[in-house]
């Protein structure tokens, strides 16, 4: 194959400004979110807490989707969602990161319920997306297991059929906010004849199921986000499955494709960026600003005109003439390259702190004479915590596997 | 000492020391030692002494052992491989460093010995928070009184102040803010009026304290050096702790390729080991190959520190922190990454190893600045 019949064409919108209507439509939602997100929880974005309370987000979700289901931008009206386009919905994302609001809540409402739209019966969509919507119920993923991973097809965690119900046993691990989640989505083996991938079904499961249990697992810098759920002859009705007995690897791709698009997380490293850039341009009285500092500068601005060349190929991906219906392996360069240039921000912030960043500090600390922009503490946590996104939601080596075979046809 | 009877006592050294830490600094006990007061193992401490380990630099009119810093930086070698935390590093690498170049015959009595015993610890108060890590950057002062000095100010990057006696603080005598003249060193007991100390974990588990001194007087007995010189003696002193600091980097590059290939070895996916894929090969294989040019800098900064003066010495020892730094940062990054998952996780090593390798690389000066250094080092030399 020719390279240039790889090398995706549509161009037009990509560098193009927004039109008026679209920026009119911006300076709307980021008037709205200045004005309603609460402190506290901007305060924990500009922290880079990832994964917030279940209060907290409960409490934004709820103000958003007040305002006309901006809690759900892609869901169809007929569920409550606004009815936004692409490029809305990628401007009201752009707003949400760039003015400090949480992430959308990502396994609900960004991997879920289009999955429902997609695949689930009418019951289902019925009886679990209003709950979604209004933020009642939190959901968990479960994929990974301990001796499946990269290999995620090989995943062992049995679903038997018993008259009309499953009999789940086995572990999910890595599971991000279990610990927090009504309800687990995943993947589980209900046959383990012929291909791997045709023996697996989609099962949505209550965690309060009798047989369940949820263990927390610890991070090396010391957060408790991921569990391992245990299933112990857990009793699943039938009608909990979606799709087809055996369809849960093509949905489980569709779904993964779904938060590839999420994990590029442009904006959220441009906000992340611009509170460097804070720091870097802050005057230190007796010493110098950070950005006079060649070396020092030459490393941020590295990162600034690759999070550009990331943010032009996003927008010609997602808005470019192809149509974004077309994507597919494209999802993967994002993702490799946002949690690349993501991860090296966290660093580079990290290291601004120099003899503070090492130490465990609290909030608020008194330095003495100097009054430094640096005080938070937790930079270097977050540079410890961040280097999961590389890992997570299909590791940068699958990513690419997927590149090689999908695009280049190797 | 030939090069042949120098190897052989190093092998001896390392030898000793990879048993004793192999034995009672594992990966649980370390978990434990790190989590309770004072952050490292008051009877390990005392042990290290008694094996003579903390006499290894000291010169031998002063009951050390008067070895060379390969010596020592076989040693960090090992500290490195097990993640070993303790004030070893500020105390005897740095501050009696200093003490021997340059303190009084009485002073140098005094505390060198207790330093190589262990009973003594001292540790340096040299940075300030505007100064990032140009260490003539010092707004403390040092105000001559009646029968010596009054200091005031505040400092930064304490390394285990919590175990020390005593702080070598570098404080303004003259000039202005950032001149490299001026500056004068005061051997300040920890106890003294008008010290104070704030303790804190570090990510890594060490500790690491803040310092503020308000009107502390100190008499001309405590003066280190002659007043307004210090900074060269400092320099240098900084520079053997970084020849350390090198060398447990590249320890602890050592057990993080030996955990990576541990995992890659025994993790199967898609029916075979993932070492199998030569996607993973060829990254392990850099992995080693940085292990391998920073054992080869690291033995360089350490012979630098004894045989070479400035400008050469600051010339080899910035260039090895640079270029150390930051193999050390991407071997833990890709360590983790080839640990998938697992590599997250607080109950495997890996992790850990990052956050240490993420202080020492910050430790006297992070690579921006060491390659800053070396640029205006080279420079100078080309027009000179």
């Amino acid at each position: 194959m020719a390279a240039h019949q790889i090398i995706r064409r549509s161009m037009t919108l990509a560098s193009a400004p927004f039109s008026k209507e679209l920026e009119n439509f911006r300076s709307q939602v980021r008037a709205f979110i200045q004005a309603s997100l609460p402190e506290d929880i901007r305060q924990m974005v500009a922290d880079e807490q990832m994964d917030l309370p279940r209060e907290a987000q409960q409490r934004w979700h709820r103000i958003l989707r007040d305002q006309g289901g901006w809690c759900c931008p892609s869901w169809p009206a007929d569920y409550g969602g606004p009815g936004w386009d692409d490029a809305q919905q990628y401007i009201f994302e752009q707003e949400l990161s760039l003015n400090e609001a949480p992430r959308l809540m990502i396994y609900g409402v960004g991997m879920l319920g289009p999955t429902l739209f997609e695949y689930g019966s009418t019951w289902q969509k019925q009886r679990f997306l209003p709950e979604i919507f209004n933020g009642d119920t939190f959901w968990c993923q479960g994929f990974s297991e301990p001796n499946s991973g990269s290999d995620l097809a090989s995943l062992g965690c049995k679903a038997q059929l018993d008259g009309n119900e499953y009999i789940v046993s086995g572990s999910k691990i890595w599971t991000s906010e279990a610990h927090i989640a009504d309800w687990i989505f995943g993947l589980f083996r209900t046959s383990s004849e012929g291909r791997k991938q045709l023996g697996i079904t989609f099962l949505l499961i209550s965690l309060s199921t009798p047989g369940i249990t949820v263990e927390p697992l610890l991070l090396f810098e010391g957060t408790h986000e991921v569990n391992q759920v245990f299933f112990d002859n857990v009793r699943v009705p039938k009608s909990h499955q979606v799709g087809a007995q055996g369809e849960g690897w093509t949905i489980g791709k569709y779904l993964l494709g779904l938060e590839r698009f999420g994990t590029a997380e442009v904006s959220r490293t441009k906000a992340s960026l611009e509170r460097l850039r804070q720091i870097a341009y802050a005057e230190i009285p007796g010493g110098t600003r950070l950005i006079d500092d060649v070396t020092f500068a030459n490393r941020f601005f590295q990162l600034e005109t690759s999070l550009h060349a990331l943010e032009m190929t996003e927008r010609r991906f997602l808005l470019g003439d192809d149509g974004s219906e077309s994507l597919g392996a494209e999802a993967s360069i994002l993702k490799v390259r946002g949690t690349e240039i993501q991860s090296d921000v966290f660093r580079l912030t990290a290291e601004a702190g120099a003899h503070f960043a090492p130490i465990d500090l609290p909030r608020n600390i008194d330095y003495g004479q100097a009054n430094l922009p640096y005080t938070t503490g937790s930079e270097a946590r977050n540079y410890f915590n961040y280097r999961k996104t590389p890992i997570y939601s299909g590791s940068n080596e699958i990513q690419r596997n997927i590149v090689a075979k999908a695009k280049l046809g190797l | 000492m030939s090069d042949s009877e120098l190897r052989e006592q190093l092998l001896l050294l390392e030898d000793v020391a990879r048993r004793f830490l192999g034995d009672c600094y594992t990966f649980d006990q370390r978990r434990l030692i790190i989590d309770r007061h004072p952050g490292y193992s008051l009877e390990q401490w005392r042990t290290m002494a008694e094996l003579g380990w903390m006499k290894l630099p000291i010169g031998t009119s002063y009951d050390g052992l008067g070895c060379r810093a390969e010596f020592v930086a076989a040693l960090f070698k090992e500290f490195g491989r097990s993640l070993c935390l303790n004030p070893y590093l500020i105390s005897v690498g740095v501050a009696s460093r200093i003490l021997e170049w340059a303190a009084s015959e009485p002073m140098k009595t005094n505390l060198l010995e207790g330093i190589g015993n262990g009973t003594e610890i001292v540790s340096c108060a040299f940075y300030e928070a505007q100064s990032r890590y140009e260490l003539d950057n010092v707004l403390t002062t040092a105000v001559p009184t009646n029968d010596g000095y009054e200091l005031n100010g505040a400092k930064v990057a304490i390394l285990y102040g919590i175990a020390a006696t005593q702080l070598l603080v570098l404080a303004r005598t003259s000039g202005h803010s950032t001149d490299s003249d001026g500056l004068s060193l005061f051997l300040v007991p920890t106890r003294q009026r008008g010290v104070r100390l704030k303790h804190y974990s570090a990510h890594d588990g060490g500790r690491i304290s803040l310092l503020s001194l308000n009107q502390v007087q100190i008499s001309s007995q405590r003066l280190v050096g002659s007043a307004d010189r210090a900074l060269s003696c400092v320099q240098r002193a900084i520079n053997y702790g970084i020849a350390l600091a090198c060398a447990e980097m590249a320890g602890i590059m050592e057990t993080i390729l030996e955990l990576t290939l541990t995992h890659i070895k025994t993790r199967t996916q898609f029916g075979k080991t993932i070492g199998s894929f030569q996607a993973v090969q060829h990254r392990a294989v850099d992995m080693y190959m940085r292990c391998e040019l920073a054992n080869s800098m690291s033995s360089e900064a350490a012979r630098a520190v004894e045989e070479l003066e400035f400008p050469q010495q600051n010339l080899v020892v910035s260039a090895a922190k640079f270029e150390i730094g930051n193999a050390a940062v991407l071997n833990a990054e890709e360590g983790i990454q080839l640990h998938g998952a697992m590599g997250m996780m607080d109950e495997m090593p890996i992790g850990h190893c990052l956050k240490r390798i993420f202080s020492l690389n910050l430790m006297f000066g992070d690579p921006d600045h060491h390659l800053n250094s070396y640029r205006r080092l080279s420079l100078e030399q080309r027009v000179n």
